[in-house]
């Protein structure tokens, strides 16, 4: 469906539909900012509600909260500490792969940094736990690799 | 909704994850995840070149940009490692340069350098960077010409204290017209005169310069023109801080320079100073965060006119000129100081020296709350004054104090100084390195043993009574990774009781101590994946009966196996491939005499 030369683009706002069914807006500039939404728009028009299976109630709101902020250039590093801070892991992670779901790249990158601030110094057993990923290494195998790292290229405080 | 993290996200997260301790532990997640982790990791550290070979390094690590490797022992400062031990960096420069060619920084410590190294680095990789030498050797000012001919895109040079054969200063004239893109040059070990037109050149070409350490050789007259091509410096080693007479306009000159270095944070060289040209100085001092006159002949006087203008002082290296008088000085005047370390002006010197005393060092830990790491030469010390260290600085994390006659006891009991140092292990919980000095009983490892819990590396000399010493560290140190001894007399026992350990330390050294050659053999068979190396100036160990002390014994565990590049005064223990050598001999042997 051919677009009409809106005057005022910004002010359209764009219908998402999530995946557990409910509605929510977003202006059109905003959405812009996520790829796979524009992509959707460019192939369904902006009349009709976007459907994305992958995203869900609990995160959208969070997503458009920043997108929001990101359109009227108000994105500070305060307002990016206090958008995580009262976030779990598990609502980190979960934000973090509808980011990429939605190829919202700005978020995307914030939430990769935030992860990885979160990750610091945490064991093996935490990281696999986090990510919720199996060891598949056999007890011998992870036993050389662990003494090859400790051994090889594991430093310590005198170091640095 | 579909939990699992895409190859591609995961590759991206990773890129966020730098530090070396991250990178190792998301390495060992899973299989995939180890193979992402391999194939984008960027930099390395290599606490030991022997623990593992360059082709296992480059192997797992395609991708390597950056390389941290570190050689001999620490015991080398010292002159206790003799010329030629080992620490080549050849053969990871020669593998590095097929595998890795686009290598871009090369960070080594204690490793010899020869030119064919440097002039390898400097054809090989064409996108190099970085190079910094600390306490190196072996090369001279031609390797540095290849460096400066050919790295186009370098941004650091950094010899610090390292050993180089000065051959020209004219080295510093290869470096292109067309090159512009040093940050950081650290020459203060060279010991010749460089330049000095090429090195104003060089200065005022490149805008990015943030790091000059000049030598003594460059004359003060000279310092204000350089300056006036970089008052970007951010750190600034001068080279000799005085003229055989004093000059007002070399003053004014100088104060003028100075002035203009408006970012200027950290000074050092000040070999041979002049105190009338100190005040050239004072208009930047408030900005010093970093101060080293580890150099400086001055007076305590003129150290604590200087030093009350400095404030913010974060990191501060002097001589024991400054007295006790000058660090109540500092303890007065610098409020935010983390790391004092004094040197000894004369260490031979067997006169007691009473302007430099314990006093000094307990007016800065009182004066001085964030006060972290302390290295402290002086020749008195007693155990109330290391006890009221203890209490007043528990977030002490490097302590290493070093009372230059051996076995000296507490100047005012005549005591062992065991309970001053066991009241440091007690209350200092988070320290992480420890070097002792004087007269020390086993008692004194006992409380080490029984507090040092986080404790990494520990040094020690003319201390101890027997084996338990030597056992209490190495069974109670749940963190321990390097342990150095000299003379002290620790022999057979605790080692061989305590081998097990070894292999979760990154490596011991013991020399003038009296591990016989008989343990050394045992320890090398009963623990393949350590390398026992013992090291013998006077000959073949062999040719001795077995109960006889060895000179020197490094250990360190390796998966490389026992290295190749042993000088004949080093032997690897319980090394197979000699002892098959020895079987296959034997036996050819004894089919000769049946013949």
């Amino acid at each position: 469906m051919a677009q009409e030369a809106s005057s005022s683009t910004s002010s359209k706002t764009i219908s998402l539909k999530t995946g557990d069914g409910e509605i929510f807006e977003i202006e059109a500039s905003a959405a812009k900012q996520m790829k796979t939404v524009q992509r959707l728009i460019d192939d369904l028009g902006d009349d009709i509600t976007i459907p994305l299976h992958n995203v869900f109630s609990k995160e959208l709101p969070k997503i458009i909260e920043y997108y929001k902020k990101d359109i009227t250039g108000e994105i500070t590093k305060d307002f990016e500490a206090e958008f995580v801070k009262d976030l779990n892991d598990d609502e980190v992670k979960v934000l973090f792969l509808a980011a990429n779901y939605l190829d919202a790249n700005k978020l995307f990158e914030f939430l990769s940094q935030n992860i990885a601030d979160r990750l610091e110094s945490k064991s093996v057993e935490y990281v696999r736990k986090y990510f919720g990923v199996e060891n598949d290494f056999t007890p011998e195998e992870e036993s050389k690799l662990r003494e090859e790292r400790a051994w090889s290229f594991r430093g310590i405080k005198e170091d640095e | 909704m579909d939990h699992s993290f895409p190859q591609k996200v995961l590759e991206h997260l990773f890129s966020f994850i730098d530090s070396n301790k991250d990178r190792n532990a998301i390495s060992l997640v899973s299989k995939s995840w180890y193979e992402i982790e391999r194939r984008s990791r960027k930099k390395i550290f290599i606490g030991n070149c022997y623990a593992v070979s360059p082709t296992t390094v480059i192997k797992r690590f395609p991708e390597l940009r950056s390389i941290t490797l570190k050689g001999k022992p620490h015991f080398a400062d010292f002159n206790l490692v003799p010329d030629g031990w080992g620490g080549y960096v050849y053969t990871w420069i020669e593998a590095m340069a097929v595998s890795v060619p686009l290598l871009e920084e090369i960070r080594l410590k204690r490793m010899v350098v020869t030119d064919e190294s440097l002039e390898l680095i400097a054809k090989s990789f064409k996108n190099f960077k970085v190079l910094v030498f600390i306490s190196c050797d072996g090369f001279s000012t031609d390797g540095l010409e290849a460096i400066a001919s050919n790295c186009r895109n370098l941004k650091e040079l950094n010899l610090q204290e390292s050993e180089v054969e000065d051959l020209s200063g004219d080295w510093l004239c290869y470096f292109p017209d067309s090159y512009t893109s040093l940050v950081s040059l650290n020459i203060s070990c060279l010991n010749n005169e460089v330049n000095l037109s090429a090195l104003e050149a060089l200065l005022g070409r490149c805008p990015n310069l943030q790091t000059l350490c000049l030598n003594h050789a460059v004359p003060l007259d000279k310092l204000p023109s350089l300056l006036s091509q970089c008052p970007q410096l951010v750190e600034l080693g001068t080279g000799v801080y005085s003229t055989e007479e004093m000059h007002p306009d070399v003053l004014s000159s100088l104060i003028t320079a100075f002035s203009g270095c408006k970012q200027l944070k950290s000074l050092s060289g000040f070999w041979n100073v002049l105190p009338s040209y100190l005040p050239a100085l004072y208009p930047i001092c408030s900005r010093l965060t970093s101060l080293n006159l580890s150099y400086a002949i001055i007076q305590s006087s003129d150290i604590v006119k200087l030093i009350g203008q400095c404030p913010n002082l974060l990191r501060l290296w002097v001589l024991d000129y400054i007295e006790d008088v000058g660090l109540e000085a500092v303890a007065a005047s610098c409020k935010d100081l983390q790391e004092l370390r004094v040197f000894p002006s004369d260490p031979s010197c067997l006169e007691l020296n009473n302007a430099l005393t314990e006093r000094g060092l307990v007016s800065v830990s009182k004066g001085c709350p964030k006060l972290q790491s302390v290295l402290y030469f002086c020749r008195q010390m007693s155990n109330a004054a290391l006890s009221a260290i203890a209490q007043i600085r528990p977030n002490l994390t490097r302590f290493r104090l070093c009372i230059l006659e051996p076995h000296t006891p507490d100047y005012l009991t005549l005591q062992p100084l065991d309970s001053g140092f066991g009241a440091i292990v007690e209350h200092c919980k988070d320290l992480q390195r420890l070097s002792l000095s004087g007269l020390l009983t086993d008692r004194v490892f006992e409380y080490i043993g029984t507090h040092a819990k986080k404790l990494e590396m520990l040094s020690v000399a003319f201390a101890g009574d027997s084996d338990l010493g030597l056992h209490y560290v190495l069974s109670g140190c749940e963190n321990l990774r390097k342990l150095e001894i000299r003379d002290c007399p620790f022999g057979d026992e605790a080692l061989l009781a305590n081998a097990a350990k070894l292999e979760t330390m990154r490596s011991l050294w013991m020399s003038s101590c009296s591990v016989s050659y008989g343990a050394c053999k045992l320890l090398g068979q009963k623990m393949p994946k350590l390398n026992v190396e013992v090291i013998d100036e006077s000959g073949p160990p062999d040719s001795r009966p077995d109960s006889c002390p060895v000179e020197k014994l490094y250990i360190y565990r390796s998966i490389a196996g026992p290295r190749l590049d042993m000088p004949g005064f080093v032997w690897t223990m319980g090394d197979d491939s000699s002892r098959k050598l020895e079987l296959d001999v034997a036996g050819v042997e004894a089919q000769f005499r049946n013949l």
